[in-house]
């Protein structure tokens, strides 16, 4: 019964959406109450799954009731599940977040049915086994994406969503490259299948340009560095829920793809791209903490910082052995929580203040003390400094790094985590600390916007006090992702 | 026999000078549809089979039908083009509302 879920993760929020700008058009409760109950039978559902793959069972559902390699299906082991997961839970937080944040904007039907549509199409991407399929449901993440950024309607969210739309459009395009090249060699489609044939394909060099042209796709998602251009514009553009889904779960989207592709699909010594992996890494977390070092705007500066974590992901993945993996899907983990806590505190913040610039805001501590502590909690945990989740990640990539003997990116993420304390601390001192200017608004954040920040938080510092958990589960995850055999064998 | 992947070549060519050079908002929307045009150009030559017939299995015929994968992936992704292009042209046409302009130097409020 539980393959069910599978299907269950996208058809629900798809269905969840038409109901939205239907039935659910006038009335603002009745939507509300669609899009909780989703998000939280969704989460359900991820964690049911998470249970049963870290059991060691593969899921696998046959849509439509053909079998693959033939028929197009969905496949779920632990890592997938794992991030379903963070994409329902912070879908869910969002939801609940956006039924104030988003009071004052018009449009409100449309924009929770988006909402929806983009759970469902990052769940699709998670979930499907079918590179083809992981197109569509890219796609779909894609457009609803475009559609929130320039949500707001103002001249600078409209530039944020066409710079976004050209970049993604090329990394679409660069994707079913990637496709076309590898069915015209392998003569297939499903994943499993393909990594079953890869051992007989003696053209690498095809394979090669066709695992490079997957990557960019996917990598524009994870904005890995000279793909980033879209996200210090798109995320200060989109409303705040937006930006914390972007940064949570997106970007995770986009990391998930380039694990599945290269060490289920390809194998991860097969192309041989492990050392390209960890410079790109290693340059994104540079980029990040030093353009978020100068960053006056808080949401850019927020955008940077989510670019530095992604770099970190990215070094943590190319190591190629089993701790690159547990600290990379550890710290995508623990980064989701930060900077969605992060974004959606931001949000309060500008809730009350009205800017974005931190040069406007100013002795803000006295008058939003929880707002200031989450903030500090957030920044802490992004900077990875204990008893915060980011540490114990963080920790996890620096051994990874000295294990496998790699000690130039060992220095280097040391000196970017310091980086990062010091944009952090800057970003506090700017906002928190110093003379008010009196730009606050009356009034006082509901309850809707606080209780997503303070489970974010509390989740944040619940990871780092007892990590044993985690680290269980990461463990079980590495296992899963570098055998990839059982993953072969369970969907063929 | 190479034609088709060497059209396929020009006109990605011609996409990507038109998204990189062009300051028309339009011209960038001409150079990413030139570009989708292009990989489906490829995609389609790619299952295509010189003397194929169509792959319909009708019984006795033993002739080699084409690949009918690629093209159902081709339609696919027309679709999914059509739906992105038409939500890009509308992005740009507010910006002309805004900016009475389309010329991607005078729209630059966000610094890179």
């Amino acid at each position: 019964m539980i393959e069910l879920a599978l299907i269950l993760m996208i058809v629900m929020p798809l269905f969840a959406g038409l109901l939205n700008i239907t039935i659910g058009r006038f009335s603002n409760k009745t939507r509300h109450a669609i899009s909780t109950i989703t998000t939280l039978i969704l989460i359900t559902l991820a964690a049911a799954m998470l249970k049963t793959t870290l059991e060691g069972n593969m899921l696998t559902y046959g849509v439509g009731g053909w079998s693959p390699p033939l028929g197009i299906n969905l496949v779920a082991d632990s890592l997938s599940a794992l991030i379903a997961l963070i994409i329902s839970g912070i879908g869910f937080l969002c939801v609940i977040y956006s039924t104030s944040y988003m009071k004052k904007f018009t449009g409100r039907p449309m924009y929770d049915s988006l909402l929806m549509f983009m759970i469902a199409g990052m769940n699709g991407v998670v979930l499907t086994g079918d590179l083809f399929n992981m197109f569509v449901f890219l796609e779909i993440s894609f457009i609803t994406t475009y559609a929130l950024v320039a949500f707001r309607g103002g001249p600078v969210e409209m530039e944020a969503s066409f710079k976004y739309m050209t970049l993604s459009m090329i990394a679409g395009f660069a994707f079913l490259l990637g496709i076309g090249l590898i069915y015209n060699i392998a003569g297939t489609l499903n994943i499993a299948h393909v990594a079953e044939m890869i051992g007989t394909i003696g053209n690498m060099k095809i394979l090669t340009f066709a695992g490079i042209s997957l990557i960019i796709g996917l990598g524009l998602v994870a904005a890995i560095v000279p793909l980033h251009a879209w996200l210090p514009d798109a995320h200060p553009a989109a409303p705040s829920p937006i930006s914390a889904l972007l940064s949570g779960a997106a970007v995770n989207v986009g990391l998930y793809g380039i694990i599945r592709i290269t060490y289920t699909m390809f194998g991860f010594q097969t192309i041989g791209i492990g050392p390209a992996i960890m410079t790109l890494g290693i340059v994104t977390m540079i980029i990040g903490a030093a353009f978020a070092l100068v960053q006056t705007d808080i949401k850019r500066l927020l955008a940077y910082s989510t670019i530095c974590g992604v770099g970190y992901i990215t070094l943590s993945l190319g190591i190629g052995t089993a701790g690159g993996i547990e600290g990379a899907t550890f710290h995508i983990v623990n980064h989701a929580l930060a900077t969605a806590l992060l974004f959606l505190t931001i949000g309060c913040v500008i809730y009350r203040v009205g800017t974005r610039e931190m040069g406007k805001m100013g002795g803000l501590l006295k008058h939003m003390p929880v707002e200031a502590t989450m903030f500090l909690f957030g920044g802490l945990a992004i900077a990875g400094i204990p008893p915060f989740n980011g540490f114990i990640s963080k920790l996890l990539i620096y051994r990874a790094c000295f294990d496998a003997g790699h000690f130039v990116p060992l220095a280097v993420s040391m000196a970017v985590s310091l980086l990062i304390l010091a944009v952090y601390v800057r970003a506090f001192q700017m906002i928190f600390l110093g003379e008010s200017n009196g730009r606050v608004r009356k009034g006082t954040i509901p309850a809707s916007m606080l209780a997503p920040v303070l489970i974010l938080a509390a989740a944040c510092l619940v990871i780092g006090i007892l990590p044993d958990i985690g680290l269980g589960v990461v463990g079980e995850i590495s296992k899963q992702v570098l055998g990839s055999g059982v993953y072969i064998a369970a969907v063929l | 026999m190479n034609f088709p992947y060497l059209a396929a070549l020009a006109l990605f060519s011609v996409g990507l000078y038109c998204i990189l050079v062009k300051r028309d908002l339009f011209k960038i929307i001409y150079g990413i549809c030139l570009m989708g045009y292009s990989i489906n150009l490829l995609l389609i030559s790619l299952g295509y089979v010189w003397g194929g017939t169509v792959p319909i299995i009708s019984g006795s015929s033993t002739a080699v039908p084409v690949d009918p994968l690629l093209q159902a992936m081709v339609i696919t992704a027309i679709v999914i083009e059509f739906a992105a292009v038409a939500l890009m042209v509308s992005v740009a046409i507010r910006l002309f509302e805004q900016y009475r302009s389309t010329d991607v130097k005078k729209i630059r409020r966000l610094r890179g």
